[in-house]
C-alpha cells in the first residue's frame, strides 16, 4: 500500500473519507487528476514568475524614471536667497546695497477664516481681497502673501495678529542715491536677478550662490526631517571707476539741460583719457532702480552706449588727426575753403554757417569749416582713412563691461559711394556712441594710445578681498598707439583754439586750458534724408589741454528752441561739468584765470537758490581722501575743493532721502570744525602773506571752498574780509 | 502503517524565517505611524511578536496532532459551526463602526475571517475526500459544499471584506478543479462568480472607484489611484539593491498601510530586486515543499487538507503582491507571515503546522 508514488496511484486510507470506487470511471478520473494538480502547480509557478517578471521590470528598467517621480515627492528643497555683492564708486561709497527685508507669507492651514483674514490684510496691504482669499483658501502649508515690505507695514500686519501669518527675511535690492547712475547700474527683479546695466552684466557673480535646506518630506506634506543644508555664498562685490561725486554733478548738468532745451534725450561720458576709467556715465531720461518695472523703455535705454549718432563736426578731429599722423597737412597750412561750397561728384557740399575764404588748417577746426575738412581728407587714400577711424575704435563696440553695447555705424570702403570719404570727413555717414567718441578723444588727450574704456575697477569678495575684475578690461592693458605722441599734442593745441576763439567758446574754462570741438549733426528720417530742425548737438572736450586729466563728451539729442548747435548747447554743459571736477579732483589750473566765480559752482556750493533734487546741503565735512592729487610741487588743493564739494557726496544725506538704508555705509565724515556755527557758516581765516600751499591748507582746514586762485608768491588780497562769516561753499577768492 | 518522524525542514525553515522576517520588516514598516498613532514606535513590532509566539505555539501543537483527527466529522461540523458563530458575533456586535471585521476581546481583536480560513480548508478537505468519485454529482456533492462556501463567504463580504470573501471562492474553486471537477461546470461555476463580483463591485461606490483607478491610475493620482501609485513607486525605487533596511522613504506616509498590506513594497523598497526576489522564492519554496507533502500523503484527505493550506497560502501571498505591484486592484488581503495582525499570522501558522503533520506522513 504504501509504495512510493503519489497517492491517487493507492488504495483509499483508511481514514479520511468514503472509499473510493475502484470501477472504470474512477480510474479514467485518476489521469485527468494528475493532469489537474500538474495545471495547478504549474498556474501557481507561472503566477509566481510574472510577478518575478514585474518586479524585476519595475526595479530595474523603470527604475530611473519612477524614482524620480518618488524623489520629487519625497523631497523638498528650500532655495536661501543669497545676498547680491554691493556694487561701490571708486571711492568705497555704496551705489547699489542688499538690505534684509520682511516677506509675508501664511500657512493657509493654520489661517481660520479665510475670507475674514483676506479682509482685513488685503486693505493694509493693497491687495485685491478675493485674489488674497483664494490663496488662503488653498489646501498648501505656504503661499506668500506679499514680499519685500516695508518695516512699518510689517508692524502694521504683525498688529492684525492674524493666525498662520508669518515674516520671512529676504534680501532686497536698494539703490539709496536713486537714480544717480541709474544706466550704469542697471536693476534687480523680485527674485534678486540681475535686469539691466552692471546688475545684468555681472549677475554671475554678484547674485553670489543661493543656499538649500534639503528637506524629507512625508506624505502628509508638511512634517519634514531637515537633511542638509547649505549656507548661501554671498556675491561679490563691484568697484567701479564711476566717482559718484563727479556722476553727481554730470547728472545734475545732465538734468539742467534737459529743462533748458527739452531734447528727446542727452548723455555724457567722463573719462581718465590715461587709463580709459569712466569716471561718470550717464543718460537721460532716466529711470528709478528702485522702481525699474515703472521705468519706460525710453528711461531704460542707456544712450551712451547703446545709440549711436552721427557724430557731426566733433569727427573732424579724427580726419584732422589721420591727416596730420600721416603728413599731409601741417596746422598752418593754409587751406582754400572755396568761398563756402564744394563739389564732390554731383554733389555740392556747403558750410554750416558762414562761407570761408582762405584759413590755416589750425582755422579749419576752430571754425568748423566742411569745406576745408573735405579738402584734406581727399588727400588721404580711403584705406588709410578707414584704418585711422578704425584705430580710432570706430565701428566697433569698446568692450565696456555694459550690456547692450553698439558698435556705432561704419561702412567698409567697398561700400562707399563717392561721397562717403567728404561725408566722414565732416562726421556723416558715420554712426558713432557717446562713449565711443569719449574714448577716441581720450587717444588723442593720451598722447595717441587708446585705451578700451571701462566702468569696473575690481570685484570685492565677500570677505572684502579685491580681485582683479577678469576680462583683458583692467587699466593694466597697455592701450593701442593709433597716432604718434607728437600728432596728438599738435592736435591737442589745434583744438585749444576751438575753445579760444571758435566755435567751443562756451566750453572755456576760468584758470584751465580747454580743447575740443563742436559738432551739430542733421538727424537722419527714416527715409535716409537729413530733417531739417532735428540735430544732435555735441561737444567732445578734454581739458586741461596741455596734460589732460579729464575727457568729457557732452551729446544733447534733438534740442529744442532756436539754439541748437553743438557750441551753444552742449559745450556749456561740457563747461558746467568740467570746472568743480576738476577742482574736486584737484587738477591745479594751468592758466591764469579771472576772479569771476563761474555760476555753477556757486549754484552747486550755495546754501541759497534751486538745488538739484531739491535736497538740504548738509553742513561743509572735513576734506576726504581724493584719488589723486595734483603734481609734485603744487599744493594740494584738492583738500580745498574735496572740502566744499563734500555738500554734494550724494552719501552725505544729498541724495538719501526716503526710506534710509540701515546699511548707509561707512560712518560718515566728521563734521567740520568746532568752529561752524548753528546755521552752517564759518569765520573767514586771514589769509594774507601766506603762500599758496598754506592758504589752500589754511581753508581746507576752515572747510571753505576757493574756487580760483591765481599764481603768484604770497596772498595780496582776499574776499570775504579774515573774520567776516562765510556760508559753507560760498565762493571766496584769494589772490595773489 | 508506519509514519515518518521528521516533518520537512525545508518547510518548516521557510515559514519559521517568513515569519521573523515579518517581525522585522513590520517594525522598519511602523515605527513612524507607530509613534504618530500610540507614542511609541514598537507598538506593532510588540503585538507582532506576541502573536508569532501564540502562533509558534499553535505552530507546534498542530505539528503534533495527527491531522486525521482533524478530518473526524465531528471535528469538522465543529470548527465550521466555530468560525460561522465567530463570523456572526463580529457581524453582529461592535454597530459602532461601518466595518466588522474584528471581535475585541480587552486588549485583543480576533479577525474571525481568518480563523474561518482553516475552517473551510478543513471542510473543502473533508468533503472532497469524501465525495471525490461523485465529484460531477450536483446535489450530493456541489450542493452542500456551495452551502458551506456560501455561507461563509457571505458572511466575509457583509463585514464588508471583498478580498477575504474572494479567497474563500477561490480556494473552493481550486480544490475543485484539483478534485476533477468537469470543466464546463467549473466554467458555469466561475461564470456565475464572476457575475456576482461584477455586481457587488457596482454596489459599492468605492470598489467601483478602486477598479477604476486600477485601470487609469494617472487620472487620479492623489485619490483612489494613490495607493497603488505610492506602492509602485515604492517598489522602483529600490531599485536592485535597495535603499538598504529601515530606509524606506514611501513608509513615511505615503504607501497607505505600509506595515500590514503593503509590507511588500517596503520589503522591495528597503531590500530592492533582490529581497522581492527572496520573498517570492520562499512562497515557491512553500509551494514546492506543500505540493509534495500533499501529493505524499498517506490518503486523499491529506492530500486535499495539504493542496489546500498550500494554495491557501501561497494563492493570497500572490495576491497580496500583485496588488501593491500594481497588477489588481486594491483588495485589502494580508501576505501571509508577514503582514502585521494576530489572527492572520495564527492562523496561518496553524494551517501551517497542519501542513508540516502531513509531511511526517508523507511517503
Amino acid at each position: 500500500m504504501r509504495r512510493r508514488g503519489l497517492s491517487w496511484r493507492r488504495a483509499p486510507g483508511r481514514t479520511g473519507g468514503a472509499a473510493r470506487g475502484r470501477g472504470a470511471g474512477a480510474m479514467a478520473a485518476l489521469p485527468a487528476r494528475r493532469a489537474r494538480f500538474a495545471i495547478l502547480v504549474a498556474a501557481i509557478v507561472a503566477g509566481l514568475l510574472a510577478l518575478a517578471a514585474r518586479c524585476a521590470h519595475l526595479q530595474v528598467l523603470k527604475e530611473p524614471e519612477l524614482l524620480d517621480l518618488a524623489r520629487s515627492q519625497q523631497e523638498r528643497t528650500i532655495s536661501l536667497d543669497p545676498r547680491r555683492g554691493p556694487i561701490l564708486d571708486r571711492n568705497g561709497k555704496e551705489l547699489a546695497v542688499s538690505l534684509d527685508v520682511d516677506s509675508i507669507f501664511a500657512d493657509p492651514v493654520e489661517v481660520g477664516e479665510p475670507a475674514s483674514a483676506a479682509r482685513r490684510l488685503a486693505s493694509l496691504l493693497d491687495l485685491r481681497v478675493p485674489e488674497l482669499r483664494e490663496r488662503l483658501e488653498n489646501d498648501r502649508h505656504f503661499v506668500w502673501i506679499k514680499r519685500k515690505v516695508t518695516p512699518d507695514v510689517k508692524r502694521r500686519v504683525e498688529a492684525l495678529g492674524v493666525p498662520g501669518v508669518g515674516f520671512a527675511r529676504e534680501s532686497r535690492r536698494y539703490y539709496p542715491k536713486r537714480s544717480l547712475a541709474a544706466h550704469l547700474l542697471g536693476s534687480c527683479g523680485m527674485d534678486n536677478q540681475g535686469l539691466a546695466g552692471l546688475e545684468y552684466a555681472f549677475d554671475g557673480a554678484v547674485r553670489g550662490t543661493p543656499g538649500r535646506i534639503f528637506f524629507l518630506r512625508d506624505g502628509h506634506g508638511g512634517r519634514v526631517l531637515e537633511r542638509d543644508r547649505t549656507e548661501p555664498t554671498a556675491g561679490s562685490g563691484l568697484v567701479l571707476t564711476i566717482d559718484e561725486v563727479i556722476q553727481y554733478v554730470v547728472e545734475r548738468e545732465l538734468d539742467g539741460v534737459m529743462a533748458a532745451t527739452a531734447p528727446a534725450g542727452a548723455t555724457v561720458v567722463a573719462l581718465r583719457p590715461r587709463t580709459g576709467e569712466v569716471l561718470a556715465l550717464a543718460s537721460r531720461p532716466v529711470f528709478d532702480p528702485n522702481n525699474y518695472a515703472a521705468a519706460r523703455d525710453e528711461a531704460q535705454r542707456n544712450r551712451a552706449v547703446s545709440d549711436y549718432y552721427e557724430p557731426g563736426s566733433t569727427f573732424k578731429v579724427i580726419t584732422a588727426a589721420a591727416a596730420l599722423e600721416s603728413g599731409r597737412v601741417h596746422p598752418d597750412e593754409v587751406i582754400w575753403c572755396e568761398n563756402g561750397s564744394i563739389v564732390v561728384g554731383r554733389h555740392r557740399f556747403k558750410e554750416d554757417r558762414l562761407p570761408y575764404g582762405n584759413l590755416t588748417f589750425t582755422e579749419v577746426l576752430a571754425k568748423s569749416s566742411n569745406v576745408g575738412a573735405i579738402k584734406v581728407a581727399a588727400r588721404l587714400r580711403p584705406q588709410e582713412f578707414i584704418g585711422f577711424i578704425r584705430g580710432f575704435g570706430f565701428g566697433r563696440r569698446t568692450g565696456v563691461e555694459l550690456p547692450g553695447e553698439s558698435a556705432g555705424m561704419l561702412r567698409d570702403v567697398p561700400d562707399w559711394s563717392g561721397l562717403s570719404q567728404a561725408s566722414i570727413a565732416m562726421g556723416q555717414e558715420i554712426g558713432a556712441t557717446t562713449l565711443q567718441l569719449a574714448a577716441a578723444l581720450g587717444a588723442i588727450a593720451n598722447d595717441g594710445v587708446w585705451m578700451r574704456p571701462h566702468v569696473v575697477q575690481a570685484m570685492l569678495a565677500p570677505d572684502g578681498t579685491r580681485l582683479p575684475a577678469g576680462g583683458a578690461t583692467g587699466p593694466e592693458e597697455g592701450g593701442r598707439r593709433v597716432i604718434a605722441a607728437a600728432t596728438a599734442r599738435t592736435l591737442r593745441r589745434m583744438l585749444q583754439a576751438v575753445t579760444v576763439d571758435g566755435t567751443g567758446k562756451a566750453a572755456a574754462l576760468p584758470g584751465f586750458t580747454v580743447g575740443g570741438k563742436t559738432g551739430t549733426a542733421q538727424k537722419i528720417d527714416g527715409s535716409g534724408r537729413y530733417t531739417p530742425g532735428k540735430y544732435v548737438s555735441w561737444f567732445a572736450g578734454f581739458v586741461p589741454a596741455d596734460h589732460p586729466a579729464l575727457v568729457i563728451v557732452v551729446m544733447v539729442d534733438e534740442p529744442k528752441g532756436p539754439r541748437f548747435h553743438g557750441g551753444d548747447v552742449a559745450a556749456p554743459v561740457f563747461a558746467r561739468v568740467a570746472l568743480p571736477v576738476l577742482q574736486y579732483l584737484g587738477v591745479p589750473p594751468d592758466r591764469e584765470g579771472s576772479l569771476v566765480f563761474d555760476r555753477s559752482v556757486q549754484d552747486s556750493l550755495g546754501t541759497d537758490g534751486e538745488r538739484p533734487h531739491g535736497a538740504a546741503l548738509p553742513a561743509v565735512r572735513r576734506g576726504r581722501p581724493v584719488t589723486r592729487s595734483g603734481r609734485p610741487g603744487m599744493p594740494r588743493s584738492d583738500t580745498v575743493v574735496a572740502a566744499s564739494l563734500g555738500s554734494l557726496d550724494p552719501s552725505s544725506g544729498l541724495l538719501r532721502r526716503g526710506p534710509a538704508p540701515e546699511a548707509a555705509g561707512a560712518p560718515q565724515a566728521a563734521g567740520a570744525g568746532a568752529e561752524a556755527r548753528a546755521d552752517g557758516s564759518l569765520p573767514m581765516p586771514d589769509l594774507g602773506g601766506m603762500s599758496l600751499r598754506q592758504a589752500s591748507e589754511t581753508l581746507a582746514a576752515a572747510g571753505i571752498v576757493c574756487t580760483t586762485l591765481r599764481s603768484g608768491a604770497r596772498v595780496t588780497r582776499q574776499e570775504p574780509d579774515p573774520g567776516a562769516q562765510v556760508r559753507p561753499g560760498a565762493p571766496c577768492a584769494v589772490m595773489f | 502503517m508506519a509514519r515518518k518522524l521528521a516533518f520537512d525542514k525545508t518547510l518548516f525553515t521557510t515559514g519559521v524565517g517568513l515569519t521573523l522576517f515579518g517581525v522585522v520588516m513590520i517594525y522598519s514598516a511602523s515605527a513612524v505611524i507607530a509613534m504618530e498613532r500610540f507614542g511609541s514606535a514598537h507598538y506593532f513590532l510588540l503585538r507582532q511578536a506576541c502573536a508569532a509566539a501564540i502562533g509558534f505555539g499553535a505552530m507546534a501543537a498542530a505539528m503534533y496532532v495527527d491531522y486525521r483527527r482533524w478530518l473526524a466529522r465531528p471535528v469538522v461540523y465543529a470548527v465550521l459551526l466555530v468560525a460561522t458563530l465567530l463570523l456572526a458575533v463580529a457581524l453582529a456586535a461592535d454597530r459602532t463602526h461601518q466595518v466588522h471585521r474584528w471581535i475585541r476581546l480587552g486588549p485583543i481583536q480576533v479577525q474571525p475571517s481568518e480563523i474561518a480560513k482553516l475552517a473551510l480548508v478543513l471542510f473543502l478537505a473533508y468533503h472532497l475526500a469524501r465525495k471525490e468519485d461523485r465529484i460531477d454529482d450536483a446535489t450530493g456533492t456541489l450542493l452542500p459544499l456551495a452551502v458551506v462556501v456560501g455561507q461563509l463567504t457571505l458572511l466575509v463580504y457583509l463585514q464588508p471584506d471583498m478580498g477575504t470573501a474572494a479567497i474563500y471562492v477561490l480556494l473552493a474553486i481550486v480544490l475543485l478543479f484539483v478534485a476533477g471537477l468537469r470543466w464546463r461546470y467549473l466554467l458555469a461555476g466561475g461564470g456565475a462568480c464572476a457575475l456576482a463580483l461584477g455586481i457587488m463591485i457596482l454596489q459599492a461606490p468605492y470598489r467601483v472607484r478602486r477598479v477604476l483607478a486600477f485601470m487609469n491610475p494617472e487620472d487620479d493620482p492623489l485619490g483612489a489611484g494613490f495607493q497603488v501609485r505610492q506602492s509602485i513607486l515604492a517598489v522602483a525605487s529600490g531599485g536592485i539593491h535597495g535603499t538598504s533596511l529601515g530606509e524606506s522613504r514611501q513608509k513615511l506616509f505615503f504607501l497607505p498601510e505600509p506595515h500590514t498590506d503593503f509590507i511588500f513594497s517596503v520589503i522591495a523598497e528597503e531590500l530592492g530586486l533582490i529581497g522581492a526576489l527572496a520573498v517570492l522564492l520562499a512562497f515557491a519554496v512553500l509551494l514546492w515543499r506543500g505540493v509534495v507533502a500533499a501529493a505524499g500523503a498517506p490518503d486523499r484527505g491529506g492530500y486535499y487538507l495539504g493542496m489546500g493550506i498550500t494554495c491557501w497560502l501561497v494563492l493570497q501571498a500572490m495576491m497580496n503582491i500583485a496588488v501593491t505591484l500594481g497588477m489588481m486592484p486594491t483588495k485589502g488581503i494580508p501576505l501571509p507571515f508577514l503582514s502585521y495582525g494576530g489572527s492572520s499570522l495564527v492562523a496561518s501558522l496553524c494551517a501551517l503546522g497542519v501542513l508540516l503533520n502531513i509531511s511526517q506522513h508523507s511517503s
